[in-house]
């Protein structure tokens, strides 16, 4: 792991409020998309981006909101999208934070596929030594 | 060519793919080029059509850190209009 080339941006995501998880997509798949190495590592109530069908869930509860306020979700990607996209694209990483796993009791298998369990060390030995800008949601 | 204006000037371009992107905002559009570009060959022409009106600005940046060249962008009411060469694999 350590020798692999540090990434341009790391993004953690520590939130699963839609105002968290969407920026940080959206940020992600475009940096991705500009050429620059992306990781992404999920921790605390983030986690539930990547556990299989918290997407959805972020994605309902946000509409709900927006509705809520007499606003449409109109133009915004599907968030399953923009995580697809980050799954597909080369250069592109995403992490799950283990001691959130054993906190919140959650099983490997419910994370969804691609996605290594790592501690802090792991992913801060990529970046402590490069120029990774780390971004925090 | 004293006194003549380009204003009027017209290039054609052979386009490979046109993609609609009028229906996201950011970052719609510029995810929708990218991932085309992808599978498209060094070279390749695409036209974006899209209603984003930061599209153009966004354009123009991922253009000038990607290399990807525009060959041309223009208003039509709400929407922009963009023609992009891929350049590089």
């Amino acid at each position: 792991m350590s020798a692999e080339k540090p990434a341009d941006i790391a993004i953690i995501v520590r939130s699963d409020r839609p105002e968290s998880v969407y920026p940080a997509f959206i940020l992600a798949t475009t940096a991705s998309a500009m050429g620059m190495r992306v990781e992404m590592f999920f921790t605390f109530w983030g986690l539930k981006a990547i556990v299989k069908g918290g997407a959805d869930e972020i994605e309902k509860g946000f509409y709900e909101e927006l509705r809520k306020r007499g606003m449409e979700p109109k133009g915004i990607p599907r968030l399953q999208d923009l995580i697809s996209i980050a799954r597909n694209s080369e250069n592109f990483k995403i992490y799950a934070c283990s001691t959130t796993i054993e906190a919140m009791g959650i099983s490997n298998d419910s994370i969804i596929e691609g996605c290594p369990i790592v501690g802090a060390a792991s992913f801060l030995a990529r970046h402590g030594r490069g120029g990774t800008k780390i971004l925090i949601f | 060519m004293k006194g003549r204006s380009n204003e009027n000037l017209e290039v054609s371009y052979k386009i490979d793919r046109v993609i609609d992107a009028r229906g996201l905002m950011c970052p719609g559009p510029i995810l929708m080029l990218t991932s085309a570009l992808t599978s498209m060959p060094k070279g390749s022409i695409v036209m974006v059509i899209a209603r984003d009106p930061a599209f153009e600005e966004d354009l123009k940046s991922w253009s000038a850190y990607t290399g990807n060249e525009i060959l041309d962008v223009r208003r039509r009411g709400e929407e922009i209009i963009a023609i992009i060469r891929k350049i590089g694999e």
